[in-house]
């Protein structure tokens, strides 16, 4: 289909951040759902889903090489967060995609590698503004609610003795890591099936 | 204020029963409640368990169960009662930017057709005797993706142009000069469930924070 080329989001390209936004939020539930069920999978939640929604997140901007992509994407991405009322987890995250978004747009969407700078920096941020208000209050969080979840007191001292400030960093530390990993090896899996097939 | 009271998750998820029943979407229906029966029924018997994970591993289930199945009925009444034309008629309404409108509207229809295709690989996945376990994701991750997310991917870049193609031929890009096909105008009904609506949510909220 021939259209014209502009720097500014089309109609189609809202279409196809549509379709990849609900890839990423089914990718993000089943991946995080079934993370969640365990202790480690729960505070490392973010840095496991972020490494398998890389995929998505870079056949969209490999794609779709406008300014707002990223920004879009991630702020969908986010919206979740609001089913468990972390209303200012959900704003940090779309701030930090913001920022994500300045440095993706700077380099017009071109390089590669910036592309790849940009998906860590938009999911380091996000890891650290979403879970940041649950690590503020983590005593609090869990006492309040210790009645409401049933908690019995030995429970309740392994939640605790999770969340810490230095398991808040070495999450975020974790999401850069695993966040470079999804999305190095993303370009790698989009250059063997979707490049060399001329679908980029 | 983060997990819902156990009465106040109950009644959410009375409500959303009671559109789906509306709806005549007695499938999901008997699915959602059948999963959100046994998960509170498990939860509300969680503190006879001594096993501190397997205690966890419960509340953990429950608070997703709680409130992704809620979200689910509503997924599934809102995709059975409407369409794209009379949601993007609404949105047009309310003046809501494309930018917002437009990828929120087609993931939410997107949904479905993720689930067919998962279900279509699945089967071609067995045949080749290609196991999708957890535990696979584990072991293997990138093998995975490769299997799973990568058939998945290149159908949905093909049907997001295709999805594009026919909407722009429709005039889609042109969305101020749009003839609206599908007038939206509040009803009796309309002002009836909303109210209605208005009343629970409060009742709700009553629940929650007293």
């Amino acid at each position: 289909m021939n259209t014209i080329k502009t720097e500014k989001l089309a109609a189609r390209d809202f279409i196809t951040i549509g379709i990849f936004a609900a890839i990423s939020l089914v990718i993000f539930f089943v991946i995080g759902g079934a993370a969640g069920m365990t202790l480690v999978g729960t505070v490392a939640n973010v840095p496991i889903t972020v490494f398998f929604t890389a995929i998505a997140y870079m056949l969209l901007v490999s794609k779709v090489r406008k300014k707002g992509t990223f920004l879009i994407m991630g702020t969908i991405s986010a919206l979740p967060g609001l089913m468990a009322a972390n209303a200012i987890g959900v704003a940090a995250s779309i701030v930090g995609w913001i920022i994500a978004e300045v440095v993706a747009s700077a380099n017009h969407y071109r390089s590669k590698k910036v592309l790849i700078f940009t998906y860590v920096l938009g999911c380091t941020l996000h890891s650290a503004g979403f879970t940041l208000p649950m690590y503020l209050s983590n005593a609090q969080y869990l006492i309040d609610r210790q009645e409401i979840l049933h908690l019995t007191d030995e429970a309740l001292a392994l939640y605790l003795q999770m969340f810490t400030w230095p398991m808040y960093f070495g999450m975020v530390a974790l999401t850069i890591v695993t966040s470079f990993l999804g999305a190095f090896i993303s370009t790698r899996i989009l250059k063997k099936h979707f490049e060399k097939a001329g679908l980029l | 204020m983060f997990m819902n009271k156990a009465m106040t998750a109950h009644i959410i998820c009375a409500v959303a029963a009671v559109y789906l029943l509306a709806a005549k979407s007695y499938k999901p229906l008997a699915a959602y409640l059948t999963i959100y029966i046994v998960v509170a029924l498990l939860m509300a018997n969680v503190d006879k368990i001594h096993n501190t994970s397997a205690m966890l591993l419960i509340v953990s289930l429950s608070y997703f169960v709680q409130k992704l199945v809620v979200l689910l009925m509503m997924g599934s009444f809102f995709v059975r009662m409407t369409t794209i034309p009379y949601v993007l008629s609404a949105m047009q309404h309310m003046k809501i930017p494309d930018a917002a409108a437009v990828p929120i509207m087609v993931a939410l229809r997107f949904f479905p057709t993720i689930r067919e295709d998962y279900h279509s690989l699945k089967d071609s996945l067995r045949i080749r005797k290609v196991s999708l376990s957890p535990l696979q994701f584990i072991i293997h991750p990138v093998r995975m993706v490769e299997y799973l997310f990568v058939p998945i991917l290149m159908k949905s870049l093909r049907t997001s142009d295709e999805l594009a193609a026919s909407a722009l031929s429709r005039g889609f890009e042109h969305m101020n000069e749009q003839t609206i096909l599908y007038p939206l105008k509040l009803k009796t009904l309309d002002y009836l469930v909303g109210t209605l609506s208005m009343l629970i949510v409060a009742i709700l909220f009553y629940l929650q924070f007293k």
